[in-house]
This record gives C-alpha cells, structure tokens and sequence, in this order.
C-alpha cells in the first residue's frame, strides 16, 4: 500500500525532504471561520506535525455556507468552533496532533498562544486583530501569512520578519471601522475563502519546506466577480515602518 | 477653465483636471476610506505619497479596497 503521503512527495520541489520538514512543523491559525477553516484542514491533511487552533467563536447557521469544518449538529451544540474543528481535523489525519484554544488572540496573550509557531495563518475577521497579529509575528520573528475577503474580493500578503515588508509596512495606519468594503456591507461569496484558504495554505508549505523562492513576493489580488488574479509589486519602502521598523 | 486630461480609472476612461494628483482623484471618485489600496500604472502607491503624486494624460489608476473578514 502507497504511503500517506506518497503523491505528495511525488511533487517534486517538495519531495521526501520537504515531507519530513511539515512533520517537523507547527503551525498556528488564528481565526478558524472560512478562511482559517479552509487552510487548517489543508495543513492537516499536507501533514503539518502540529497544528494550534485559535478562536473564541461558536459556530452559527449563517456561517455555514463558507465555513466547511462546521455542520448543523456543530450549531445545535454550541460547543467552541475549535473543539469542533479539532476533531474534524483529527479525523482527517490522526497522525498529527491539533490543539484547540478557545481564546482570542490579544497584545497581552500573543506571545503564549503563538509560542513555538513555525508560521501563522491569518484567519481573522477584522482589521484590528490583524495588527496586533502583525505586530507579534514581527516582534516574535515569525513567519506569517495574511488574507482577507469581504464580497467577491480579498488579498494575499506573505510576511517574513526581517527579510521583507510587513502589513503595516504596505498600510501603516490601521483601517478603522466602519470600513467602506466588509462583510457586514458586501456579505462573503461563499468559494471566495475557499480560494483564499487554499492560497495561504500553499504559502504556508512553501514557509514550512524551505521553498522561499517560490513564495508569492508581492500583494496578490484576487477578484473572483468576474475573475481576475493580479500581483502588486513592493515599490520599496516610503518611510520605516511603525511596527517592524524596517525600510525594506 | 482648467485643462482636462483623459485616464483611466478603474478600467473607465474618464475625464480629469489636467493638475491632478491621485490625492485629488481619490477626493474625486470618492474613495477616501481607511482601506483604500491605490496603483499608478499597476504600481502600489504608499498613502503617505498620494499628495505628491501626478497624474498624466493616459495614466492608468485604479482604487482597490482591501478587505478585512475572514
């Protein structure tokens, strides 16, 4: 019988070597909705050895058109999204170990629930949330890697700490609601985090098996209504950045 | 009266003042909000340069909005 991950490491820039290091890894989500729902089960099944999940929330009817690891059962339960989450994701592959913290990620407790992260995934639901991410991805050196969708729409930004532009590097001033594009005002189609999910995974891999160059090095722009995927290049820095201080 | 120049934002041809800036246009088209994305000739513009930035006659803008849900 062919290995777990025998098609896998068939692909070739990943290969054997680059199965053993997803073993080796952990990484956190924060914000496990639709996009975190999406990328937290890929990682799982691609064999990512550890995986922190991180989410105060409990699972609503109006959530399930996008978020894929929750059912109705899950809404009649109340129990947090990360416990159901977790044991969906035990099922998917009980060979690696998921960890459920029903928390919010905060300035004061980032340190804690991101310790010993190889990379985060950013699967949050606010613009505030994403800084304090941002900040103690940089201040901590780990590898993060943003999205975020409202509508048809969203962006990918992968963030190395020292070695290239961070979130407020691209957008020093914080956006403060009420924004103009949310889901409050423009709703979710439901493939968008699906798409999105999928992206930040794939990055996530490429962090985890040592594969930088092929990381997308820019802002990548998804519009899904009508499709059109584009990559905003970094014109280089403009002024230091206020959170990593940098001038990339 | 003021010159006109033509662009392009959004994909629209439209019509502007000659003297534009894209700080002008954003004012313009009504794009002030805090999670504008701003690109001159598919180049990102860092806000802090919008209102040193000129807008030529057949220059391509476009306004995007980034978005913060998950």
């Amino acid at each position: 019988m062919a290995g777990r991950y025998a098609v896998q490491e068939r692909f070739a820039p990943l290969g054997p070597e680059g199965q053993i290091r997803l073993a080796g890894s952990m990484a956190v989500v924060v914000g496990v909705g639709a996009l975190g729902g999406h990328s937290a089960q890929l990682l799982a099944r691609a064999g990512v050895g550890r995986l922190r999940l991180v989410d105060p929330d409990r699972p609503t009817l109006d959530n399930l058109h996008r978020q894929v690891l929750y059912d109705e059962l899950d809404v009649a339960a109340q129990a947090p999204k990360v416990e159901a989450a977790a044991a969906r994701l035990s099922a998917a592959n009980s060979g690696i170990a998921v960890e459920p913290v029903a928390e919010a990620l905060e300035a004061d407790n980032a340190a804690r629930l991101l310790d010993g992260a190889s990379v985060v995934l950013d699967g949050l639901d606010n613009p505030a949330g994403r800084y304090v991410l941002n900040r103690a991805c940089v201040s901590l050196g780990i590898p993060w890697v943003h999205a975020g969708l409202a509508g048809s729409s969203g962006q990918l930004l992968v963030v190395r700490p020292g070695k290239g532009p961070c979130l407020q590097c691209w957008a020093p001033e914080e956006p403060r609601e009420p924004l103009k594009h949310s889901v409050a005002t423009h709703g979710v189609l439901g493939p968008l985090p699906a798409v999105l999910g999928a992206l930040q995974a794939n990055e996530a891999i490429k962090l985890l098996a040592g594969a930088g160059d092929a990381l997308l090095k820019g802002m990548l722009l998804v519009e899904l209504w009508p499709p059109r995927f584009r990559e905003l290049a970094w014109p280089g820095a403009s002024a230091p950045c206020p959170a990593c201080g940098s001038r990339f | 009266m003021a010159q006109d120049m033509e662009i392009t934002v959004n994909g629209m041809m439209e019509t502007v003042p000659r003297d534009s800036t894209l700080d002008s246009l954003i004012v313009l088209f009504e794009e002030e909000h805090p999670e504008l994305i701003a690109e001159l000739n598919g180049r990102f513009v860092h806000r802090q340069d919008y209102a040193a930035t000129k807008v030529g006659p057949g220059d391509r803008v476009e306004f995007i909005n980034a978005a913060f849900g998950g």
